[in-house]
């Protein structure tokens, strides 16, 4: 039965449920939903992060595929599609479920507690009345419409929605993929460039210049969009906010602990 | 004079079943033991012949090209093409 629900698989979301599960909450209740139909965000985000010390413990826990490049200082980089990928295998093993194209579209109140409305109807899921909690990991995403926002169901004793905090301002950003050894790092807040462990130099830019919109050295070029500045969504902070949603979640009175 | 050139005979059929050869008896398999539906192989076919169905990925073997996009993107290494049925 379904007690707390993520919405959202990207690294937000995945590094709430370890956390969760770490923390003793049971693996079957906990379910992620996502409205696209791969879990992460593939070459959407940057492998890099500041500070390894932040999430070493997550990253202990997984298995040895994640190939990280120590960049000197407790900074690393790594392919953050592939952290994404094993910390789902990781929750999935536990008993945790992640379902994937299943966007929340409505939810009401019912006598027995919460139902959300997902993909226009066609499924339901059901959160039992006093235990439910809503785990918003929408990121900077805009939130699902039916994401029981202000809406009187939350301050009922049905369900409890636990938000993370809305990105008002994102940009857009410019990645591209080069196959390079070199280890030099380059890190400003609006520009990057670093080598990840699978030997691929990941460089991010807010303001592209002419010669690298030109390069033809590229294997992958991604748009995304993402806060103004690069220490803002690197790989540490954003398993950072998934750990603190689910500590709000874990001091939620509601949550049984059993 | 029509035997001038093979091309003239060669018929394109703007399906992408009919342009991909399937090679006889073969299938497309996924391991249920390592799949645990992350979704990549959905997200890459380009025939949207593959689904997620309770966490594990099913394949539409008639709509399925076999043209291996999806098998290097499994971080699981669940995919694989080979001799067989799917049961």
């Amino acid at each position: 039965m379904t007690e707390v629900l993520i919405a959202g698989a990207g690294l937000t979301g995945l590094a709430c449920a370890f956390h969760l599960l770490e923390m003793g909450l049971t693996a079957e209740k906990v379910k992620l939903v996502d409205a696209r139909q791969e879990l992460g965000s593939p070459n959407r985000s940057s492998g890099l992060l500041l500070d390894t010390t932040r999430c070493s413990h997550l990253l202990g826990c997984l298995d040895g595929q994640l190939q990280l490049q120590d960049l000197g200082d407790n900074r690393s980089g790594l392919r953050r599609e592939w952290l994404e990928k094993s910390i789902g295998i990781h929750l999935t093993k536990a008993g945790a479920t992640i379902d994937l194209k299943r966007r929340i579209d409505d939810c009401e109140s019912t006598p027995k507690g919460v139902r959300l409305s997902i993909n226009q109807g066609k499924e339901a899921i059901e959160i039992l009345g006093g235990i439910g909690i809503l785990v918003d990991a929408l990121g900077s995403k805009p939130r699902s419409s039916g994401f029981p926002g202000d809406c009187n169901i939350i301050r009922s004793t049905a369900v409890h929605a636990v938000r993370s905090p809305h990105l008002q301002d994102v940009r857009e950003w410019l990645g591209t993929l080069i196959p390079s050894e070199d280890e030099h790092i380059d890190i400003s807040p609006i520009h990057t460039s670093f080598l990840r462990g699978d030997g691929l130099r990941e460089e991010w830019t807010r303001e592209p210049s002419p010669d690298l919109l030109h390069s033809n050295d590229w294997t992958e070029i991604m748009v995304s969009r993402h806060p103004p500045k690069i220490d803002e969504f690197s790989v540490d902070v954003i398993i950072q906010r998934g750990t603190a949603l689910a500590e709000a979640v874990l001091s939620n009175p509601l949550l049984s602990k059993t | 004079m029509e035997t001038k050139g093979v091309g003239v005979y060669l018929e394109i059929i703007p399906s992408p079943h009919r342009l991909m050869a399937k090679r006889a008896g073969h299938v497309f398999k996924v391991d249920a033991d390592l799949c645990f539906g992350c979704g990549a192989c959905v997200a890459l076919c380009p025939p949207d012949a593959l689904d997620i169905v309770e966490q594990i990925a099913i394949v539409d073997e008639q709509t399925c090209t076999h043209c291996e996009h999806c098998i290097p993107a499994c971080p699981v290494f669940a995919l694989s093409i080979g001799l067989g049925t799917n049961d």
